[in-house]
C-alpha cells in the first residue's frame, strides 16, 4: 500500500482577504500538492495528481455557523469543504474552461465578509494594544525577552492596523464598482452572477 | 395592514440576490432548490453563490422575512426548508410594486425618446 505523501510548509501571508492564499494553493494543486490541513501558522498538502482546482477563503468570524446548513449549501452547490481554522473556511472545486466560480456573487455579500475580516482583526488589534500597554506599565521589570515580544508586537500590531486600512480601501473601491478582480477571480461562466 | 406595510417599507430597496431568494420562496424551498429555481426562472442568466446565499438566508431569518418549515429529505441528503413570513410577502409584494413602477417610467420615457439606444 502506498504511504499517503505529505508535506508542511511555513508561510505566512499579510493579506488577509485571503486572495493571494486562494492562487497560491491553485498554484499548489496544479503541481500536485493540495491542501489538507491549516493547523494555524503552517500548511499541510498531501501529494496527488496534478490538477487545476480554484480555491476560495471565507471567513465566518467568531459568529455562530449553522454548519450543517453552511456546509451543506457549498457542497450542493458543487464545491468541496476542505478545512477550517479559526474562523476561516477553505473551499475547492475544479477549474472549468471559463472564468472561475465565485462563492460571493455580488457587491454586498463580498463587502459583508471584508466587514467581518475587519471586525475580527480589530478585536485581535485592540487586545495587541491591551497587551503591549500593560507591558510598559510593567516597564521596570523590562528584559531581553519582554523587550523583544514588545518590539514584536507592536510590529505586528502595525501591520494589523495597515490591513485594516487596506480592506476598508478595498471595501471603497468595490462600491464604486472598480473591483479589479485577482486572476482566477471572474465572475461565473454561467452568465451574470448576481 | 398598515402597520405591516410600514415595516415592510423599511426593508426596500431590496437587493438583486435577496429579491431572487424572497422570490423563491413564494413557495418552500431548501437552499439547493433556491439555487436551482433561480438558476431556472432566470434560465441560466443569474447564479447565486454558496456564500451569498448563506448570508442572505442569514439575514432574511434574523429580519423575519423567512422561518424555517421543516426538513426534506432527498438524494440521501437532510435539507432545512423555508418559506416566506407575513412581513416577508408584505416585503416582496412591496418591492415588486415599486420594481414594476420603475419599470413602466423607464419605458414610457425611452418609447418617447424614439427608442434611441
Amino acid at each position: 500500500m502506498k504511504e499517503m505523501m505529505t508535506k508542511n510548509v511555513f508561510r505566512v501571508f499579510f493579506d488577509m482577504t485571503g486572495q493571494k492564499e486562494e492562487i497560491w494553493l491553485s498554484e499548489m494543486a496544479s503541481r500536485g500538492w493540495f491542501l489538507k490541513k491549516v493547523p494555524l501558522v503552517f500548511y499541510r498538502f498531501v501529494k496527488g495528481d496534478p490538477g487545476e482546482w480554484v480555491y476560495r477563503i471565507d471567513y465566518r468570524g467568531g459568529a455562530k455557523v449553522d454548519r450543517k446548513e453552511y456546509l451543506g449549501l457549498f457542497k450542493d452547490a458543487g464545491w468541496e469543504f476542505v478545512t477550517t481554522v479559526a474562523g476561516r473556511f477553505y473551499f475547492r472545486t475544479r477549474a472549468g474552461a471559463g472564468p472561475a466560480p465565485e462563492i460571493f456573487t455580488d457587491k454586498d455579500s463580498r463587502v459583508a465578509m471584508y466587514r467581518r475580516i475587519i471586525a475580527g482583526s480589530t478585536t485581535l488589534l485592540v487586545i495587541m494594544l491591551i497587551d503591549i500597554n500593560s507591558v510598559l506599565r510593567n516597564n521596570r521589570h523590562l528584559n531581553w525577552f519582554s523587550g523583544l515580544m514588545l518590539v514584536l508586537f507592536c510590529a505586528l500590531a502595525l501591520l494589523f492596523a495597515v490591513q485594516l486600512v487596506q480592506i476598508r480601501a478595498r471595501i471603497n473601491r468595490i462600491k464604486k464598482g472598480q473591483h479589479q478582480a485577482a486572476p482566477g477571480k471572474a465572475k461565473s461562466e454561467r452568465g451574470r452572477a448576481v | 395592514m398598515g402597520d405591516i406595510n410600514d415595516k415592510a417599507a423599511g426593508f426596500l430597496p431590496l437587493t438583486e440576490a435577496t429579491y431572487y431568494v424572497l422570490v423563491s420562496l413564494v413557495d418552500s424551498r431548501h437552499g439547493y432548490g433556491i439555487m436551482q429555481h433561480v438558476a431556472s426562472i432566470s434560465r441560466n442568466a443569474v447564479s447565486l453563490g454558496p456564500g451569498t446565499l448563506y448570508g442572505a438566508l442569514t439575514n432574511l431569518l434574523k429580519q423575519g422575512l423567512i422561518e424555517r418549515a421543516g426538513e426534506l429529505e432527498s438524494e440521501g441528503e437532510r435539507r432545512k426548508v423555508y418559506g416566506l413570513t407575513k412581513l416577508g410577502r408584505s416585503v416582496l409584494a412591496l418591492e415588486t410594486e415599486r420594481l414594476g413602477r420603475l419599470s413602466r417610467v423607464g419605458g414610457q420615457a425611452l418609447k418617447k425618446s424614439g427608442g434611441k439606444k
